[in-house]
């Protein structure tokens, strides 16, 4: 049920980021909905879940936007499996901790995509990466405040639950 | 966990990567089809993603209106004070079209009488400083020639004559005032009957009083300034006949006359500083022509 769930948000998410949030665009980014899920979801359940998150829903953005099938999958599915790594060193009551982790975990997943991009023949430069990775990071982190209490809940009594 | 547990984790998360990576590379942007899976996704997506951008358009366009109704004031108060300027630029070109007219009128008149008088250009800075006198105030004084009991014309006709002279302005009492009476002469027959004086209401005609019984005077005669009593030089244009009545003795006759000086309208005028010599005989050469042809 939750993974049903789960790809219900992803997709939901997808629809946003395509529709509302070319809307919201701020400093030339919007905010990658997917990978709050895949962060968030990665730092309640470890890296084993996480990761398998990241692998699903990155997958399905990437049928979602039909080129380099895989790249998206790919990159949530490390970053799921980084951030789950810390699941056991978190006190996951600790407001800093979503905060810190969507920061974080942004940069690093921009970093990865840009590692995974040149290994699939995507040409990204440099700049670009510089440009997107911080603004996306901070856009990423405001949804903190927003979600996360209702993650922590689902994820610990509700529908998200293990 | 075990290390057999251990390897095979790895050597899944490898295998996976590996996977992804070879299907990344192998479905870059340039691809001629899309799977079915690609398809299917996108086929369901579409009609979300079409009623998601109507109700951002719908709320857009919500909220713009706001927006636009803002902007669409500021737009409105600054046309408002575009027009405003824009009328009175017209005012203003409006108003140098008319002073042009009325310059180019003095100016022709000045050409035509260049041999006979010496003129003053004058703007009028003032009218009328109290309900008992007709005068206006002209910008000329000692400064530039003028004197008193100088004769004050436009290229219509007759204004009046200088009663006060201070060095930058002169006041000019209007043949309209009772007290500025004129020694005139109708212009058709060149008889010399009688005196022009204003009417002394606020009707802008004047009255040509004493004038004989038997003079020859009609409706649409034109008077001019006779030039007798040594003020206005004679020949000057006064007014139209426009009634003509007998007096109350009986003996006498006066008539109306509409003056051809718009004095409502008085922006401009020329001060006659000097007439000439020859003007004055050929007007005698005249006066003595005649009076010869008639006897």
């Amino acid at each position: 049920m939750r993974y049903f769930v789960l790809a219900l948000l992803g997709f939901l998410s997808l629809i946003l980021e395509s529709t509302i949030f070319n809307e919201l665009i701020i400093a030339g980014v919007k905010p990658d909905l997917v990978l709050v899920i895949v962060i968030l979801f990665a730092l309640f359940n470890g890296p084993r879940q996480g990761a398998l998150v990241g692998l699903g829903l990155g997958l399905l953005e990437d049928i979602y936007l039909a080129k380099y099938i895989g790249l998206n999958a790919i990159s949530k599915f490390t970053i799921g499996l980084i951030v789950g790594f810390m699941e056991k060193r978190m006190y996951k009551d600790n407001f800093l901790v979503p905060v810190l982790g969507l920061f974080f975990g942004s940069l690093i997943y921009c970093a990865i995509y840009f590692i995974y991009s040149g290994m699939v023949g995507y040409p990204l430069s440099f700049g670009r990466l510089l440009k997107i990775a911080l603004p996306m990071a901070i856009y990423n982190t405001c949804f903190a405040p927003f979600i996360y209490g209702r993650f922590y809940k689902a994820s610990t009594k509700g529908i998200l639950k293990a | 966990m075990t290390k057999y547990k251990v390897l095979r984790n790895v050597v899944l998360v490898l295998c996976i990567m590996g996977l992804m990576l070879g299907l990344a590379r192998y479905t870059g942007i340039e691809r001629t089809k899309l799977s079915p899976v690609e398809r299917i996704i996108k086929s369901m997506v579409a009609p979300l993603e079409s009623g998601a951008t109507g109700v951002i358009q719908k709320a857009k366009d919500f909220f713009g209106m706001f927006a636009e109704i803002k902007e669409l004031r500021k737009e409105n108060a600054l046309l408002k004070k575009k027009v405003s300027e824009l009328n009175q630029e017209i005012n203003h070109l409006k108003d140098y079209g008319l002073e042009n007219i009325r310059l180019r009128n003095l100016l022709e008149y000045k050409q035509v009488h260049a041999n006979n008088f010496k003129f003053l250009s004058a703007q009028v800075i003032a009218r009328d400083h109290s309900n008992w006198y007709s005068t206006i105030t002209i910008n000329r004084g000692t400064n530039d020639g003028v004197r008193k009991d100088m004769a004050v014309v436009t290229h219509q006709g007759l204004v009046g004559r200088i009663i006060n002279v201070t060095s930058r302005a002169s006041e000019v009492l209007l043949i309209l005032d009772q007290e500025g009476a004129v020694g005139g002469r109708v212009w058709e027959t060149r008889e010399t009957p009688g005196v022009v004086e204003g009417k002394g209401d606020t009707d802008d005609f004047l009255s040509m009083i004493h004038l004989p019984h038997d003079a020859q005077i009609e409706v649409g005669h034109t008077i001019v300034t006779s030039g007798l009593g040594g003020l206005f030089p004679p020949g000057i244009r006064i007014g139209k006949v426009i009634e003509i009545k007998e007096e109350a003795s009986g003996l006498m006759k006066q008539a109306t006359i509409e003056p051809f000086v718009n004095f409502s309208r008085l922006e401009e005028v020329l001060v006659i500083l000097e007439v000439s010599d020859t003007y004055n005989i050929q007007e005698e050469l005249r006066e003595q022509r005649e009076g010869a042809s008639e006897q």
